[in-house]
């Protein structure tokens, strides 16, 4: 079972290593997360996300390192104690990317976020499933 | 009866959440959702509870929006209110969003 969470996948031409560096690397996250973010890859590390996408800048820190194959970190908005949540990215080597140049290769890209205030054993698609009506949700 | 205080500084979603991280009232919720209308007595012998506990696992689903409550005689009838997932599902339909949008920038590099 899982807890309530969020996962959202992507499949990505470069090969892990490379989507590492563009996912860790000061210019790389910077570029993906906004201008003035930072992340310490390191367990314990500091990350400091502007987070442009949503437009709410995030403080937050690194949880697990597993250079080019897993990294996860907790998050919450800047100046809030609460709205907590947990982020885990993996990197899934060896997706067949269509073309037959007999080099395959590319990654999947994995993103999981759950609230880390509590862990409770059930998805999130069970509870639309559930809102839909009638369904438990397991 | 009394009941813990609902803690302030909790998000909605984290409300909805800790209402149902509890498996005896997630179970309630449940059997609520298919059993509407329901009774705490009713309710108590399916999840193996006291009518006592029962009725404070139901109150508890109403106070964070998941339950609502009616008269009838002498009796307190329970429904689910699906409605109060709404937070849960609003939040996971914005980080899905969110993500999607992020991964946009990355595979942009």
């Amino acid at each position: 079972m899982e807890n309530a969470s969020v996962t959202t996948r992507r499949r990505l031409p470069q090969e892990p290593e490379e989507v590492w560096e563009h996912l860790t690397s000061p210019k790389g996250f910077e570029h993906w997360m906004g201008p003035g973010s930072t992340i310490d890859v390191q367990p314990g590390g500091r990350l400091t996300a502007a987070d442009v996408e949503s437009g709410d800048p995030k403080t937050g820190r690194v949880l697990e390192v597993d250079p080019g194959e897993r990294l996860r970190w907790a998050w919450r908005p800047l100046g809030s104690p609460d709205g907590v949540s947990e982020v885990e990215i993996e990197l899934i080597p060896g997706i067949d990317d269509g073309v037959e140049d007999g080099q395959g290769g590319g990654t999947e890209i994995v993103v999981t976020e759950r609230p880390s205030t509590f862990a409770v054993p059930w998805s999130a698609q069970g509870a639309q499933a559930c809102a839909a009506g009638g369904m438990a949700f397991r | 009866m009394s009941r813990p205080p609902k803690p302030a500084n909790q998000t909605p979603v984290d409300q909805v959440l800790a209402a149902l991280v509890d498996p005896t009232r997630r179970q309630a919720f449940e059997l609520l959702v298919d059993n509407s209308p329901a009774t705490a007595t009713g309710l108590s012998a399916v999840l193996g509870v006291s009518r006592q506990a029962a009725s404070k696992h139901l109150l508890q689903l109403v106070d964070s929006g998941l339950a609502s409550t009616e008269r009838s005689g002498r009796e307190t009838l329970y429904r689910a209110d699906t409605s109060g997932l709404e937070p849960l599902v609003t939040w996971a339909d914005q980080t899905a969003q969110l993500w999607s949008r992020r991964l946009d920038r990355l595979s942009e590099m």
